[in-house]
């Protein structure tokens, strides 16, 4: 750092910048950037984070951050971070608040030329089925306490026992759609209160569900291998654990500002407050963190159901003809014990995955059996306007970033920003005339999610492919979009 | 006096509040929260809820009383537009809240608030004036 606190950076090739160990930092960043985005960078704090996270104790290897960085709060949206069983902690700062959020992507047999004409009713169905908004929900979903607990036990495979979707989806959700040691009795009042509700519930904000069709292959065996051939339908999700997650992260960011006293860990930000792995307080919040993620794949899991429902009825065609089916689920937001090769040697770790995703490679014995060949799928969605991107997994990823991968674009503007450049345009028209169909629940919602706020999905996949951190599948283009 | 003001940040939504007081500040935060919310200028005041909550410091104190009244608008739907604070000390306080219950056909939800963030939270006594900044997660 220099006398003015500004952080120095080292070009390491096109695709990676280092923030070399720096003050109080414990190793360095690495940052997954072209030239073209560091002013960007520098114009907000999100590099400033990737140090902050360098300051915590046991991190294993670098601070890292994907290309879709972007300031969030703690840690950067984007940031990797692994640590040491033993020394390292961990931190709901390097969670978030929505916990376990993620994307699904579904596909179908249909092609575009089928729903030509039917793309209005299909998302006008998406909108009737599936609740979103404030205080929305299914009339014919009433939970109990002891229900929410199942599903913190079970996660998706609750849903698909209530009859929300099939066994076969769980194969093909990360970690089979249940983290393991959720304890349903640590959960407070408040989570429990505020989840309740809202199982079911897309949200708002940048939650949405979107029917895409298959644009540009760019791998045709691995994107036959997912069934995801030129122009087949897709339906894609993007939700989490709505307010149990938030209460939850929130509950223990408390516990873990009176645990980094404790143990004596001094915080460059508060919000980075956390507690060695194996402390009551860092076991008790993993175990709070995985009643959430599950409460998350169930969540996503029951939405599922209602897309499938949604088309038949609109298609008047059965779930035998549509074929509507799981290709991945992944967590964008969440801590997992994983074991990595570091240092020659197998090693268990917490990583952390805020705003990133899980990128195995091919025969990684964590990827479903359908996937040993291809690797990991890995789902990134862009803004509303443009489109987004199936990628899977590498071995370079395994070596550089603990077999993670970016998330999505990365707001590029503030909400108040694209509040101002929407300002007199007509969204739902701009969209309709580029073919996009659009409804949304929450007045700014649509503003605030604007194509021009959000960097260009694709300049982030191509860092991320051309740095070997994932592999370009196949493009996605909108045609009807579901905006929370 | 200008009581709250947003400030730009790329993920979420940062704001800057002022107050003549401790007390007016918390009133003024909670103001600026629901603000966020809705359209303050469309909510009545014929609820009343009662808040008390304590914590080590004051800049968490801040975070309790705007995640309390989170919490009520989560659960019961609750729109706050007038906010008092009864007795405040940097770590305690008693105050109330009134506004009035979400109708889909008269209120208008502008943005979700997920949770009010601990980072980059300050507050300060400064040329006679009351500070906060806060960052909440959208």
């Amino acid at each position: 750092m220099n006398e003015k606190g500004v952080l120095s950076l080292e070009r390491i090739d096109a695709y990676r910048l280092r923030i070399p160990k720096q003050g109080d930092m414990k190793t360095d960043g690495i940052v997954y950037a072209d030239a073209a985005m560091v002013p960007h960078l520098e114009q907000d704090q999100s590099l400033q984070q990737v140090a902050n996270v360098a300051c915590l104790p046991g991190i294993v290897g670098n601070s890292l951050a994907m290309p879709d960085i972007h300031w969030g709060y703690g840690f950067p949206i984007g940031g990797v971070a692994a640590f040491d069983m033993d020394n390292g902690v961990v931190s709901p700062g390097g969670v978030g608040y929505d916990i376990n959020c993620g994307v699904r992507l579904m596909k179908t047999a249909l092609t575009r030329t089928e729903i030509a004409g039917k793309l209005k009713d299909l998302v006008d169905a998406l909108f009737m089925n599936i609740p979103s908004g404030v205080g929305s929900k299914r009339k014919d979903l009433k939970l109990t306490t002891d229900d929410e607990k199942n599903i913190f036990r079970k996660g998706a495979r609750w849903a698909v026992e209530k009859g929300f979707g099939y066994p076969e989806d769980l194969l093909h959700i990360e970690e089979g759609g249940l983290i393991p040691d959720a304890d349903p009795d640590i959960i407070s009042g408040h989570a429990l209160e505020r989840g309740r509700p809202q199982l079911g519930t897309l949200g708002s904000g940048n939650h949405f569900v979107e029917i895409d069709y298959v644009e540009e292959v760019y791998d045709a065996v691995i994107a036959d291998a997912l069934g995801l051939g030129k122009d087949t339908i897709t339906i894609t999700i993007h939700s989490g654990s709505r307010g149990l997650g938030y209460q939850i992260c929130d509950d223990f960011i408390k516990i873990m500002l009176k645990a980094s006293q404790k143990y004596g860990i001094t915080l460059p930000d508060k919000q980075l407050c956390c507690a060695p792995i194996r402390s009551p307080e860092g076991s008790n919040y993993l175990s709070a963190m995985a009643c959430a993620a599950n409460y998350a794949f169930a969540n996503r899991q029951m939405m599922s159901h209602w897309v499938r429902e949604s088309f038949e009825t609109v298609l008047r065609a059965s779930p035998k003809s549509l074929q509507i089916k799981l290709v991945y689920d992944v967590c964008h937001n969440i801590a997992k014990i994983e074991k990595h090769l570091i240092g020659g040697k197998q090693q268990q770790v917490c990583i952390h995955r805020k705003g990133a995703t899980r990128a195995f490679p091919a025969h990684h014995p964590q990827v479903p059996a359908d996937y040993t060949e291809t690797g990991q799928p890995v789902l990134i969605p862009g803004d509303m306007g443009r489109y987004s991107y199936v990628l899977v997994g590498t071995e370079k990823a395994m070596e550089e970033t603990f077999g993670s991968s970016c998330h999505g674009a990365g707001r590029l503007m503030s909400r108040h920003q694209a509040i101002k450049a929407a300002k007199g345009r007509s969204i739902i028209r701009e969209m309709e005339n580029q073919g996009i169909y659009v409804r949304a629940s929450g007045k700014e919602t649509l503003v605030e999610e604007i194509p021009d706020a959000y960097k260009d999905v694709s300049q982030v996949v191509e860092i991320v492919h051309n740095a070997g951190i994932g592999k370009k599948v196949v493009k996605l283009r909108p045609l009807g979009v579901m905006k929370g | 006096m200008k009581r709250y003001e947003f400030f730009n940040h790329t993920a979420d939504i940062g704001i800057r509040v002022f107050g003549s007081s401790l007390a007016a500040l918390f009133e003024n935060a909670g103001l600026a929260l629901f603000d966020i919310i809705t359209d303050i200028s469309k909510v009545r005041d014929c609820e009343i809820r009662q808040i008390h909550v304590s914590r080590e410091s004051v800049d968490e104190l801040l975070v309790e009383w705007l995640s309390r009244l989170l919490y009520l608008h989560a659960t019961e739907l609750l729109l706050g537009n007038s906010f008092q604070i009864q007795t405040i000390t940097e770590q305690r306080l008693q105050g109330e809240v009134r506004g009035e219950i979400f109708q889909e056909n008269r209120h208008v939800i502008k943005t979700e608030v997920k949770a009010i963030t601990y980072h980059g939270l300050a507050v300060y006594y400064e040329h006679g004036l009351w500070n906060a900044t806060i960052v909440i997660d959208v």
